[in-house]
C-alpha cells in the first residue's frame, strides 16, 4: 500500500517536472522561433527597401534629366523610406517584431543598432526628396519643360542622395543579411534547444508512461487480489452456518452479514437493525435488557472479555421457528457469542456468533434423561437389594393385579361427571394400597409414583366437572407406574439370575481354592458386594413381617420426628387367604398411629410417658376359632371426637347439625370416611384422607367388622374381626 | 414417558373432527391402557405410523354402525363399504394433520392405513402398552389408541 502511494508520488513529480522541465521550455522555445520567423520575414520584406529606395532615386534623377514625370518614383521612394524607418524602429525597439533565440542575440542586436545608425545617417538625404511635393517643371513655348527652382533643388537633392545611397545601400543591405542569418542562426538554436526538450519530454513521457503502466498492473492486480478476497469473504459468509454480524457503537447492525443470519432469524436481511430490535421478539423484555448490558459493557476497555463472557445471557436462546401451529413449526436454540473487534488498538465492533446448538441442547436433553433414567434405575435397584425377595415378589405380584384393578376402574365406561367422580375413590384406595406397601418395604420409587398419582386424584376430587380428558395426566402417571413396577420385576429377575450363577460360581470357587477368594482384582470386590447383598436378603427373610412393620413405623417415626417400638404377636395365626388384606390394613393403620396417635418424644415426656411410642399388634382366633381378630392399639394421644366433628364440618363431609348429633363413638367412626383427614398439610404419610377409607373398605368387602376405641390422651385401639373362613375364598377370587 | 399434552393432541383433533362434520357433540370417554399389547380394533381403523422423536403408531377405531350414522349425520346416503372406509381415513387424516401442527418436524407421521375386521389387528398390533382413550358420540363409541415409545 504505502509502495503504490510512493510510486504515485513519483509519477506526480515526473508529472510536474514534465510540465515545468519539458513542456514550459517547449512552449518557449517555440514562442521565440515564430517570433525569429516572423522577424525574418519581416526583414526579408525590409531586405529590399535600400535597393527599391536607390532605384527609385535613380529613377527621379533619370526622369529629372529627361523631364519626365517623377511623381510616382517619388511616391514609391517615399512608401520605402517609412516602410524602412518604421521597420528598423520596430526592430531596434523590439515593439512589433521581437527577435528572440538562443545566443548571438546580441550580436544581432548590435547590428540592428548599427543599421539604425546608418539609416539614421541616410535619412536625412532620402527626406527632402521624399518629401518633395512641388511640381518640379515649368512649361513655357521658348523653351519647352524646363526644371524650375524646386526642380533643380530636387535635381541637387537627388544627386545628394544617389551619392548616399551609393554609400549606404550596400551597408543596409549587408546589416540586414547580417541580421537575417543572426536570426537564422538564432532559431537553429532554437531549433536544437526545442528537439533537446521534446526529447527530454519523450523520455519523461516515457518514464511516465513506465510508471503509469506499472501502476495501472499493480493497481490491476492490486484489484483482482481485492476481488479475489471479496469473493472469499462472500463464499464464507454464503456458507458458514452462523450468523455473523458487526455490531456498531450505537448497537446497529452492519450491512455486511453471513447468510445464515437472515436465515436463523428468519428475516430477509437483517442489516441497519438494532440488536434490541433483532432479539426484542425473542426474549423476555429482562433478557433482552440483560443482553444490552452486555453487549454496552464489552465497549468498555476496562472490562475484561474473558471474564465476562460466562455471564452471557445468551447462552441458549430458544426460537420458534415458522408459523405458530403450522407444520414447519419447531424450536430451535440459538446460541450467541461476542468478540471485540480492535483497528490500531481501539475497539472498533463487536462481532457477534450466532450459532444453531439446537442439535446440542436435544442432546443434552437426551444425555440427561439417559441420566436420570439411569439414576433411577440405580435407586431401584438399591433399594431392592434390601428387600426381603418373597416380600419383593409377593408386592410386585399384588402391584400386578391392582394395576389391572385399577386398570379395570378406568375402563369402566363413563359419560357423564358423576361417572368419573365414582372412578376416583376406587382409584384412590387402590393406588394407596400399593403406595402404603411400596412404603413398608422399603422402595420409595414406587411409593412416590403412587404419591403422585394420588396427587393427580386429590386435584380431580376437587374438581366439579370431570371429563376423560381430565383424566389424561393421571393416565400417562399409571403408565409410568405400571412401567417402573415392571423395570423393578426385571431387576429382580436379573438379580436372582446373578445370585443363582454366583451360588454356582462360589460353590465350584470353594470347591477348588477354598482361600482364593480374595486374592485377586475386581471379582472379589464384586464377591463381598454380593455375599453382602445375599446376606441382607436372607436377614430380611429371616425377619419377615415384623421386621417390615418396624421398618415402615421407624421410617415414617423418622421423618415426623419421632420413636416408635412396635410388637407384634400371633402373626402365624392370619390366614393365608387374609394376609394379603391384613397386610393393607396393617400398613394403614400403622401409618396412621405413628403420623396422627404418636406424639413427639417431648410431649411424651412432658406427659410423663416414655419417649418411644407403642404399637402393639395382636393376631387371634375368637368365637371358637369361628373367626379370626386382629388388633392395633398404641399409647398415643387418641382420638378426640370433637375435633373429629370439625374435621369433618371443614371438609363439608357431614354437616354442623349433623356433626352436633353424632355421639363420641360415632364421631370417632368419622375417620373411615373418604377424604377425611385431621393432617394439616399432605405428605407421603397422611393428609389424603384415604387410609382409614382403605380399611373400611377392605373390611367391607370381607365382611368384617371394625371397633374402635380411645381414651383422649392415652391409647387408641382398632379392632378388626373377619370370618375365619368364609369368605377368605373370596378374598382369593378378588 | 408419554406426556398427557401429546395425547391430548390426537384426541382432541378426533374430537373436533366428530363435532363439526355431524354438527353433534362428542365427548372423551374414560381413558386407560392397554396392558396385555393386544390391539383395541373395532370394524374399522385408521393406522398411523409415527417416527422420529417417537416411535410407534396412533389409530382410530370404530364400529362400523357409528361410522354409518355419522355418515347420515353428514348427509351422505351412500353409507356403503366405500364411503366408511373414506370416513376413517378423513378422521385419520385430522388426527396426524393435529399431530404435525402441534409436533412440527420433531414427528414424522405416515399418511393412513385403512383397515377393517380382517386385517385391522395386524395393522395396529403394538410393541408396547398403548392408551386407549374412548370417544362417546351419541350412543356410540369409537377409540383412539396411542401407542408411542
Amino acid at each position: 500500500m504505502q509502495g503504490a502511494r510512493a510510486v504515485w508520488v513519483a509519477v506526480g513529480i515526473l508529472a510536474l517536472a514534465f510540465l515545468v522541465g519539458v513542456l514550459a521550455p517547449a512552449w518557449y522555445f517555440a514562442g521565440r522561433l515564430v517570433e525569429n520567423n516572423t522577424a525574418v520575414r519581416a526583414i526579408g520584406e525590409l531586405q529590399q527597401q535600400p535597393s527599391r529606395m536607390q532605384a527609385a532615386l535613380n529613377s527621379i534623377q533619370d526622369r529629372l534629366r529627361a523631364r519626365g514625370f517623377v511623381r510616382d518614383s517619388i511616391e514609391q521612394l517615399k512608401r520605402a523610406t517609412i516602410q524602412f524607418e518604421t521597420a528598423a524602429s520596430s526592430l531596434q525597439s523590439g515593439q512589433g517584431v521581437r527577435i528572440g533565440g538562443i545566443g548571438g542575440d546580441d550580436e544581432v542586436q548590435k547590428t540592428i543598432n548599427e543599421m539604425v545608425a546608418s539609416w539614421k545617417k541616410y535619412k536625412p538625404a532620402l527626406d527632402p526628396v521624399a518629401n518633395f511635393t512641388a511640381i518640379p517643371y515649368s512649361d513655357s513655348e521658348r523653351d519647352g519643360t524646363q526644371l524650375n527652382v524646386d526642380g533643380r533643388d530636387l535635381q541637387t537633392k537627388v544627386t545628394n542622395a544617389v551619392s548616399q545611397a551609393r554609400v549606404y545601400t550596400p551597408g543596409l543591405e549587408k546589416n540586414l543579411s547580417q541580421i537575417i542569418a543572426g536570426l537564422q542562426s538564432s532559431s537553429d538554436s532554437l531549433a536544437t534547444a526545442l528537439r533537446s526538450v521534446v526529447l527530454i519530454g519523450v523520455g519523461l513521457a516515457a518514464a511516465l508512461a513506465a510508471l503509469v503502466g506499472y501502476l495501472s498492473l499493480a493497481r490491476g492486480k492490486s484489484a483482482q487480489a481485492a476481488a479475489a478476497a471479496q469473493q472469499q469473504t462472500e463464499d464464507i459468509l454464503s456458507t458458514v452456518r452462523e450468523g455473523l454480524f458487526l455490531l456498531d457503537a450505537d448497537l446497529k447492525i452492519g450491512t455486511i452479514h453471513s447468510q445464515a443470519t437472515a436465515q436463523l432469524f428468519q428475516r430477509e436481511s437483517v442489516s441497519g437493525l438494532t440488536f434490541e430490535d433483532l432479539l426484542r421478539d425473542l426474549v423476555t423484555p429482562k433478557t433482552l435488557q440483560i443482553a444490552t448490558k452486555f453487549v454496552k459493557v464489552l465497549w468498555s476497555e476496562r472490562t475484561k472479555e474473558n471474564l465476562i463472557r460466562s455471564i452471557n445471557p445468551l447462552n441458549e436462546v430458544e426460537l420458534l421457528v415458522g408459523e405458530k401451529g403450522s407444520k414447519d413449526a419447531e424450536t430451535r436454540y440459538l446460541e450467541f457469542n461476542f468478540h471485540r473487534v480492535r483497528r490500531e488498538g481501539a475497539i472498533t465492533h463487536v462481532l457477534v456468533a450466532v450459532a444453531d446448538v439446537t442439535a446440542r441442547v436435544a442432546l443434552a436433553a437426551q444425555l440427561k434423561g439417559a441420566q436420570d433414567s439411569a439414576q433411577s434405575q440405580m435407586d431401584a435397584f438399591l433399594s431392592i437389594l434390601h428387600v426381603d425377595p418373597a416380600q419383593l415378589s409377593s408386592f410386585l405380584d399384588d402391584s400386578d393385579v391392582a394395576f389391572k384393578m385399577i386398570n379395570a376402574t378406568l375402563r369402566d365406561p363413563a359419560r357423564d361427571s358423576a361417572s368419573f367422580r365414582r372412578k376416583i375413590d376406587g382409584l384412590f384406595r387402590q393406588i394407596h394400597s400399593i403406595k402404603g406397601e411400596a412404603a413398608a418395604i422399603g422402595l420409595g420409587s414406587m411409593e412416590a409414583r403412587a404419591h403422585a398419582l394420588e396427587s393427580d386424584l386429590a386435584t380431580l376430587r376437587e374438581r366439579t366437572d370431570l371429563s376423560g380428558d381430565d383424566f389424561l395426566p393421571l393416565l400417562t402417571k399409571f403408565d409410568d407406574l405400571v412401567s417402573h413396577s415392571q423395570s423393578v420385576r426385571d431387576m429382580v429377575t436379573k438379580l436372582a439370575s446373578f445370585r443363582d450363577s454366583f451360588g454356582k460360581h462360589h460353590a465350584a470357587q470353594g470347591a477348588a481354592a477354598p482361600s482364593s477368594g480374595d486374592s485377586s482384582g475386581r471379582m472379589p470386590k464384586l464377591t463381598d458386594d454380593a455375599v453382602a447383598a445375599e446376606a441382607t436378603l436372607q436377614r430380611s427373610a429371616r425377619e419377615g413381617f415384623v421386621a417390615s412393620a418396624q421398618q415402615l413405623a421407624d421410617r415414617i417415626a423418622n421423618e415426623n420426628g419421632k420413636k416408635v417400638v412396635v410388637t407384634c404377636r400371633g402373626h402365624d395365626l392370619v390366614p393365608e387367604a387374609y394376609r394379603r388384606p391384613v397386610k393393607d390394613v396393617l400398613i394403614q393403620l400403622i401409618r396412621n398411629a405413628v403420623v396422627h396417635g404418636i406424639e413427639s418424644p417431648a410431649e411424651r415426656e412432658a406427659q410423663g410417658k416414655s419417649a418411644e411410642g407403642h404399637i402393639r399388634i395382636q393376631f387371634e382366633m375368637v368365637e371358637n376359632g369361628r373367626a379370626f381378630r386382629m388388633q392395633c392399639e398404641d399409647d398415643g394421644r387418641g382420638l378426640t371426637p370433637d375435633k373429629l366433628r370439625k374435621t369433618a364440618v371443614t371438609k363439608g363431609i357431614i354437616s354442623q347439625n349433623d356433626a352436633q348429633a353424632l355421639s363420641d363413638q360415632e364421631a370417632m367412626m368419622l375417620v373411615f370416611r373418604s377424604g377425611f383427614s385431621t393432617a394439616s398439610s399432605v405428605t407421603k404419610d397422611a393428609g389424603r384422607g384415604v387410609g382409614m377409607d382403605v380399611i373400611a373398605e377392605i373390611a367391607a368387602r370381607l365382611g368384617g367388622r371394625i371397633s374402635l376405641n380411645s381414651e383422649i390422651g392415652k391409647n387408641m385401639k382398632l379392632s378388626l374381626s373377619f370370618p375365619a373362613e368364609q369368605k377368605a375364598a373370596g378374598v382369593v377370587a378378588a | 414417558m408419554l406426556d398427557a399434552e401429546e395425547v391430548r393432541t390426537f384426541v382432541q383433533g378426533t374430537v373436533h373432527f366428530f363435532e363439526t362434520a355431524t354438527g353433534h357433540p362428542a365427548t372423551v370417554g374414560s381413558p386407560y391402557l392397554c396392558i396385555d399389547k393386544s390391539a383395541v380394533v373395532q370394524d374399522y381403523a385408521g393406522v398411523i405410523g409415527i417416527s422420529g422423536n417417537r416411535e410407534g403408531k396412533v389409530y382410530f377405531t370404530a364400529p362400523r354402525g357409528m361410522l354409518s350414522v355419522m355418515l347420515m349425520c353428514m348427509n351422505e346416503t351412500d353409507t356403503g363399504e366405500q364411503n366408511v372406509r373414506d370416513l376413517v381415513g378423513e378422521v385419520a387424516n385430522t388426527i396426524s394433520g393435529n399431530a404435525r401442527r402441534d409436533f412440527g418436524r420433531n414427528f414424522i407421521i405416515s399418511t393412513p392405513t385403512i383397515c377393517d375386521r380382517t386385517n385391522a389387528a395386524q395393522a395396529a398390533a403394538t410393541t408396547g402398552r398403548s392408551f386407549v382413550i374412548p370417544i362417546n358420540w351419541r350412543s356410540y363409541a369409537a377409540n383412539v389408541v396411542v401407542c408411542l415409545q
